[in-house]
């Protein structure tokens, strides 16, 4: 189940970076090797985002090519751009606990038109150009395949916060859209009979619109 | 010159995965844990996997917000599993019975908000107090409201002992169903870190129990026995019957600690001077000067009143010891004049949100100097001041962050206020109800720089059909979502015609009591279509009660495949009894008002007031009475 799991790899993840941050000797950068052979280098801060390699510098085996299985060049060195543009403002402890509380109390707004108007007071939330350079992150991604790749990736390597942004990415096309949007958007075949459709529909009437 | 090459052969590339090949169950299903309730079923509904990942997600969804549709029991069990992640969970009621508790009452819950509990009892509290230890913000509105249904003051202990984590508690609702003699003492029991209370209704002699009770608690001198009231508190929001001079006193002294007060009353019969507001009670005020937000409005609900023994002395000596003040609310305040409205502007550097409301001496002079003070006004709303002209409004709009501005029922605004405030880069929300503007202030809004998402001309009857050209005629088209065009006489239905064709993706349309409006403008809205193709209006919300034109012939337009997300709708009930029925029945889940109500949630919620229409309307004896108000100075109490 995905949670559980995510909150273990955080909590130590936390616990690890307590111990031992000063301690580990400031070698060179990691060389990620990837399913065809390529290798991607990795500097050490930015493999910090990683737990897996966090493990593995920890443990003292990151010397040498590491293999990451399943992952083409591509993608790994998305991951790794990634890592580098997040890893001068990585904070472990935040990280967690953004993702095991993804939706703290906000204001509630009720009109039905609630996303629409939102004041503009607030200072600067993202001082730092992430979010923006996220957003780019993302929408550069050629197609739905490159993404899922990158969340598989992002997955096997346990860098958490790459995980978030690609499921919320992903979540944001299906967001809001009827099935037959969702299928065209994502690719996915209806196997549904029409009987079996029906039904799906009839159970929860009021969430379609026809 | 080589020649072109073959093209390639016919052979199908592999195709792009599916998501459901791709990914494996446990990352989809958190892929869909991060939507939304309504598009995580129709996620459901697009292949086998993703129903069943679907309802996977279901039970350990962090979040379940569903407001904009009231589901019954039955509906709802299967979408709430037993989740041990849940939670914030948010809801409407309307349909939910005392049968429904134990589904709504969850361990591990941080925040529960419900709308609409009529028919659920007291037992809910309870319930919350025993199974929710965790629970951090509570808001509930009109419990037990229903004929037969009962909350008790033990309902209230057991949620108030219960739940000793608690932080924001906010129960719209009558206190006076509370009453108990010990009523204040409960209090002590409540949480430590409550830092937010929100009170519907509270008689006026059980809230100054309670300020007498933590009076007392800090005045003794036993540290070790004294029971501890609202250690934490900083915002107090509630309705009285009447505001007084004692009350605010008693409020200062038991709650020295508040960065925010906000209270209402509505009195019933014209309070005397020993049971008012008057400068004395202002000046007790903020004793700290802790205070960031301060709302003091007099409703005309029942009298037409105002809090008429306060006057420019008591505001000058409440700004004096305010100035950390970032926002101000004050209706009712009719013996204000500019000298007391431009003290609170001048002493208040840092204020943010200004409202007044039938401020009827503030003219232009209030803002005549605004550009030389720093201040950085977001929120404006300026209602009923029928002195204010263009002049004050183009002073006022020096303010380039304005978002939200209220002009209602400024009777001598025109077409060269809307001009100055049409360059405001980020005005969002603009209500210009019963001013005097004409088709050049659309004009003026059609080719300025707003991003205007809200606009309200209700009751502007010099508007005509070409306003509609005219404001649509810019980027207004692409940002516009809520618009009321309601008590426009000369709007008809070529006019509605023209606002379908814009292609604008309105959310919210009201039309009320136009007479010319008719089926017309209801099938020009429901054939519709967006930028983009998607079949069907986007409109969620319409209003067209009473409106002259529409005849039953109009509610076949509302039948699917029209208006495929309405979710409110608003239309003369007597129209066509049957006809009514038959559409409320085949559309089970569109709240449709038939008697003339306001529509969007109804909701007591003074913040959304910035957005919504008050049932503060005044009809045209109320208004002519106000205006004839007489100004008699024996009724003044002078300060000595």
């Amino acid at each position: 189940m995905a949670p559980p799991a995510t909150d273990a790899a955080t909590t130590k993840q936390e616990q690890q970076h307590a111990a031992g941050g000063e301690g580990v000797e400031v070698g060179g950068d990691l060389r990620l090797v990837a399913e065809c052979g390529t290798v991607v280098r990795l500097s050490r801060s930015a493999a910090r985002m990683s737990t897996t390699l966090f493990d593995m510098i920890e443990a003292g085996c990151a010397e040498g090519g590491i293999p990451i299985k399943g992952a083409d060049v591509g993608t790994l060195r998305l991951v790794a751009a990634y890592c580098e543009k997040h890893a001068p403002h990585y904070d472990p402890v935040a990280s967690a606990a953004r993702l095991r509380d993804p939706f703290p109390p906000f204001p509630i707004e009720f009109t039905p038109a609630s996303y629409a108007v939102k004041p503009v007071t607030q200072l600067d939330p993202d001082p730092h150009g992430l979010e923006a350079w996220d957003r780019k992150f993302i929408s550069d991604l050629p197609d739905n395949s490159a993404l899922f790749n990158l969340i598989i990736v992002a997955n096997l390597m346990a860098i958490e916060d790459l995980v978030d942004l690609g499921c919320t990415a992903v979540a944001d096309k299906m967001r809001g859209k009827t099935p037959d949007e969702i299928r065209v958007a994502l690719d996915i075949e209806n196997d549904y009979t029409p009987e079996q459709e029906a039904e799906v529909r009839r159970e929860n009437a009021w969430a379609f619109e026809d | 010159m080589p020649p072109p090459l073959p093209p390639d052969p016919i052979e199908p590339c592999a195709p792009a995965p599916a998501m459901d090949a791709a990914l494996p169950a446990a990352v989809v299903a958190t892929i869909l844990s991060r939507l939304d309730v309504r598009s995580l079923l129709l996620a459901a509904a697009a292949c086998r996997g993703l129903r069943a990942c679907a309802s996977h997600a279901l039970a350990f969804l962090p979040s379940f917000h569903l407001l904009e549709v009231a589901l019954t029991h039955e509906l709802l069990r299967p979408l709430l599993p037993p989740n041990p992640s849940l939670r914030s969970l948010r809801l409407d009621c309307a349909r939910l019975e005392d049968a429904a508790i134990a589904c709504l009452a969850r361990p591990g819950l941080h925040e529960l908000l419900l709308l609409n509990c009529d028919n659920i009892s007291g037992c809910l509290l309870c319930e919350l107090g025993t199974t929710c230890r965790d629970l951090r913000v509570l808001s509930l509105n009109s419990l037990g409201a229903r004929r037969g249904l009962v909350v008790n003051f033990s309902d209230l202990q057991e949620l108030l002992n219960g739940c000793s984590q608690l932080e924001s508690l906010r129960l719209a609702l009558d206190f006076s169903t509370f009453d108990d003699p010990n009523f204040g003492h409960v209090w002590a029991s409540a949480s430590e870190s409550l830092s937010s209370l929100e009170i519907g209704y509270i008689p006026m002699t059980m809230l100054l129990e309670l300020l007498a009770a933590v009076t007392e608690a800090q005045q003794c001198m036993d540290y070790v026995k004294a029971p501890v009231f609202f250690p934490s508190l900083q915002k107090l929001c509630l309705a009285v019957d009447f505001i007084t001079d004692h009350l605010i006193g008693s409020i200062s002294v038991a709650l020295p600690s508040l960065t925010h007060l906000d209270i209402q009353d509505a009195p019933i019969v014209e309070p005397n001077s020993s049971s008012d507001l008057t400068n004395a009670g202002l000046q007790q005020i903020n004793p700290h000067g802790k205070l960031k937000h301060i709302s003091l409005m007099r409703s005309q609900e029942f009298l037409v009143t105002s809090f008429r023994r306060v006057n420019d002395l008591g505001i000058l000596l409440m700004a004096d010891r305010c100035s950390n003040l970032e926002s101000v609310c004050l209706g009712g305040f009719s013996r204000v004049t500019d000298t007391g409205f431009r003290a609170i502007i001048h002493s208040c550097s840092g204020l943010h949100k200004l409202r007044v409301s039938h401020g009827s001496h503030l003219t232009d002079l209030v803002f005549h100097d605004i550009i030389a003070t720093s201040l950085c006004l977001t929120h404006v709303s300026l209602r009923w001041c029928k002195l204010l002209t263009n002049v004050g409004i183009e002073r006022l709009s020096c303010n380039k962050d304005l978002n939200v501005l209220d002009l209602r029922d400024c009777r001598s605004l025109g077409d060269e206020a809307v001009r100055a405030l049409s360059c405001l880069p980020k005005l969002q929300t603009l209500t210009l109800d019963g001013t005097d503007i004409s088709d050049q202030s659309l004009k003026y809004l059609g080719l300025g720089t707003c991003p205007l998402t809200s606009l309200s001309l209700r009751g502007c009857r010099k508007l005509t059909n070409d306003c509609i050209t005219l404001l649509f005629a810019g980027p207004v088209r692409q940002s516009l979502q809520v618009l009321d065009l309601s008590r426009i006489p000369s709007i008809t239905d070529d006019g509605i015609m023209l606002l379908a064709r814009s292609r604008t993706p309105l959310i919210e349309l009201r039309m009320r009591e136009n007479p010319k409006i008719g089926d017309a403008s209801v099938m020009a809205l429901a054939s519709m279509q967006l930028d983009g193709g998607t079949y069907g209006s986007s409109l969620q919300l319409l209003d067209l009660f009473d409106c002259g034109g529409i005849t039953p012939l109009a509610t076949r337009w509302f039948k699917k495949p029209y208006f495929p997300r309405l979710r409110w709708l608003g239309i003369t009930g007597s129209l066509n009894r049957v006809m009514v029925d038959a559409l409320s029945r085949s559309r089970p889940f569109l709240h449709m008002a038939c008697r003339g109500e306001e529509l969007g949630t109804v909701l007591w919620d003074t913040s959304s007031d910035w957005y919504r229409h008050n049932d503060e309307d005044l009809d045209e004896l109320e208004q002519w009475l106000l205006e004839g108000e007489p100004v008699s100075d024996d009724d003044t109490i002078m300060e000595e």
